[in-house]
């Protein structure tokens, strides 16, 4: 019946494939390869589609089969327009003349030689790199990570038009024509790079985009983060929406109010710390122009809001915020300050709390005035001992340390409280035991929970398992929690047992598998349980 | 003011103003041209539409879809990265046939947010499948030979190892 479907249709089928991979084979692939080799129509009319994102990796061991596939396209121009998102990693192709004659004060004349006669090889490389992206007409985004381009990127910047989203990282390149970039780039990130002036300027030139809608700073690789910051504060956007900075230090709170004030329309601000920063105090003399600046003039539209909690407690008050991430929810030292302080920022946004995150709380959890904390009108409430790694799929699966199992007790009675809680997520790891593995134990827990809060319908109390709850009662007369599990994840974690270690450490000792298997063939989880067993079978 | 849809068996649906708008052909037949100048001239309450491609089972079940967006706009245009509302995911289920069904009505009938909604259907239940899976799912024969399919994945290559989804 199928083969029947005009090919607009199955190219509208097509464009709406899941996007991500699946495990195969002991691999990871698309679905788009198993449709394309299905029959000829399909490979026919999947064949764009394979191109649309692709990675070209330059490290030694795959450089020759990313040039292959860069000659491909330089010889295709139909295949290169139909390339929209492009990431280079690793296309450092060495010294170039600049390095080289900089070297040459150091080096001896030998080791000089032999690298220009390697620096040919790379060159070439270079320019089949380069003519295969100049064919991309129709490019719309480009990641470039650890690629040293010079002159080549400058003509990459400057001649593609249809390029709206650009990011950077550990690159150090400059151009001087990138007046078609500044006409429509919409989102910019900027991780890191040299504290070359014309990189610097670069950088600015490119942010100052009158399009430019998503502006994100990493300050964590390399150090033009540190002047880049400054000199982007200064800056106006007349569109910006959201602002992220990575590897804030208290130093940077000015700067972050400068360009916080000077925008009206951003809705999100993102700032998160650096690695291993602990308590964060900004730096901000509250007499200082910018402090004046943000009593004065607040953006009317900031809706979300990720940071440490000294700077909720600026940014917040006055603006209309509904969800709410706070980073650095451990001060243990001070948990009674810290629960006034988050309870200060929340209580004076404009509009009431709906989705609160406290990560890092494992110390805060065992105090008694995480309630004093929880907005009454938060309707998502998301705790976690650490710094969370969340799945694509959504479901977390970050790792922590072992925790009391009375904090976390505690917590739930406090979260049922909560009259509009709908959604409750809880990473904790009590123990190995009570994770995945005991999800009777689990089941119980959402039971209590939905007793003492009817609203809520979501919980999660462990990695890879979401509760729903379900329409009617179950056999015994109780609210039906359904468990949902997370199959690629458990796909992954039980598909190299024994070969190789999971990624995800921490939990290649429980056999998530038979975990579930078992669970559900006892609860009586008929048709679902043949369908998880299809599904595990047929992965 | 209510429509009777007709369809291929001859059941007869009866269905309110809100609900028949969502229908673009019917939409155009029971209003005209005049319909999109702002005009509702259709006043004859026994209007009958035969729906001649459309069975009575599958009319049936796009009604309902008609009826729950009668008050709402429906998505018509996404990506693979646009999460469709729980409803939605649902209603449209995972029977690859009943899919098909509905997506070849929805085109027929033009409901622009249903043949969306269909398009995500199939292309959830294809996700996961090996080629020979999808063959079978589909109904199609599977004109590669092994020797090919290994070909065509060897000079792929980057399938494996370069392809990232949009």
């Amino acid at each position: 019946m199928s083969a029947q479907l005009p090919d607009e249709l199955l190219l509208q089928i097509f464009e709406l494939l899941p996007p991500h991979h699946m495990p195969y084979k002991g691999g990871y692939e698309h679905v788009y390869r198993n449709l394309a080799l299905s029959c000829r129509r399909f490979y026919n009319l999947l064949r764009p589609f394979a191109w649309r994102t692709i990675t070209l990796y330059g490290m030694k061991t795959l450089r020759q089969q990313a040039l292959a596939i860069c000659r491909r396209l330089k010889n295709d121009p139909g295949l290169a327009s139909a390339v929209r998102s492009l990431t280079l990693i690793s296309w450092d192709l060495g010294p170039d003349a600049i390095y080289l004659a900089r070297a040459g004060q150091l080096m001896p004349a030998a080791y000089l030689q032999q690298e220009a006669a390697a620096d040919v090889s790379r060159e070439s490389s270079r320019i089949v790199v380069y003519d295969a992206v100049a064919a991309m007409c129709k490019l719309q985004a480009l990641h470039a990570e650890r690629c040293a381009f010079i002159s080549p990127f400058e003509r990459i910047l400057g001649d593609n038009t249809a390029l709206t989203e650009l990011s950077f990282s550990g690159c150090s390149f400059h151009t001087n024509s990138n007046d078609h970039i500044k006409s429509k780039l919409t989102k910019l990130s900027i991780n890191g790079g040299s504290e070359d002036q014309s990189y610097i300027s670069l950088c600015l030139e490119l942010a100052e985009s009158p399009l430019l809608r998503h502006l994100e700073l990493v300050k964590t690789f390399g150090s033009a983060g540190s002047i880049l910051l400054p000199g982007l504060s200064k800056l106006r956007f007349p569109a910006l929406e959201s602002f992220t900075l990575n590897g804030l230090t208290p130093v940077d709170a000015p700067h972050i109010c400068t360009l916080f004030t000077a925008h009206p329309y951003i809705k999100s601000l993102a700032l998160f710390m650096d690695k291993g920063e602990s308590a964060f105090i900004p730096s901000l003399n509250p007499s200082s122009q910018p402090w004046r600046q943000l009593e004065t003039a607040r953006p009317t539209q900031l809706a979300q809001f990720t940071g440490p909690c000294g700077l909720a407690q600026l940014f917040i008050p006055g603006c209309p915020v509904e969800e709410v991430t706070i980073l650095d929810a451990f001060q243990a030292f001070d948990a009674r300050g810290l629960a006034e302080r988050v309870r200060n920022a929340l209580m004076r946004s404009t509009r009431p709390v709906k989705k609160l995150t406290l990560l890092n709380a494992i110390r805060l959890l065992s105090v008694p005035h995480v309630t004093e904390i929880l907005p009454p009108a938060v309707e998502e409430l998301h705790v976690a001992a650490g710094p969370t790694a969340s799945m694509k799929s959504g479901l977390s699966t970050s790792t922590t340390a072992p925790y009391e199992q009375d904090a976390a007790s505690k917590l739930v009675k406090d979260a049922s409280s909560l009259p509009q809680l709908r959604t409750f997520i809880l990473e904790i790891n009590w123990s190995e035991s009570e994770q995945i593995g005991n999800l009777r134990h689990q089941r119980e827990r959402a039971l209590y929970m939905s007793h003492a809060c009817s609203s809520v319908d979501t919980i999660q109390f462990a990695p890879l398992v979401r509760w729903k709850r379900a329409a009617g009662v179950d056999r015994d007369g109780l609210p039906d929690w359904r468990p949902e599990f997370n199959k690629d994840a458990v796909i992954k974690l039980t598909q190299y047992s024994g070969r190789r270690k999971p990624q995800l450490l921490g939990y290649d000792t429980v056999d998530w598998k038979g975990c579930i298997e078992g669970y559900m063939r006892a609860e009586g989880y008929g048709i679902e349980f043949e369908e998880w067993r299809r599904d595990m079978a047929e992965s | 003011m209510s429509i009777t849809l007709i369809s291929k068996e001859g059941a007869q649906f009866l269905v309110s103003k809100p609900v028949a708008d969502r229908i673009g052909v019917v939409r155009d037949c029971a209003y005209g041209a005049d319909f999109w100048l702002g005009y509702a001239v259709a006043t004859d309450d026994s209007m009958g539409i035969t729906l001649a491609n459309v069975t009575s089972s599958i009319l049936s079940k796009i009604l309902v879809w008609c009826e729950h967006y009668k008050d709402m706009e429906p998505l018509v245009d996404g990506d693979s990265n646009m999460e469709f509302p729980e409803w939605d995911m649902a209603y449209i289920g995972h029977d690859m046939n009943q899919i098909l069904f509905v997506l070849e009505a929805a085109d027929y009938l033009h409901i622009p947010g249903l043949l969306l909604l269909a398009c995500k259907g199939i292309a959830d239940v294809l996700d996961g499948r090996n080629p020979r899976g999808i063959c079978d799912l589909l109904g199609i024969v599977m004109d590669f030979s092994h020797r090919q399919e290994v070909d065509m994945d060897k000079e792929n290559g980057y399938w494996r190892w370069f392809l990232h989804p949009t």
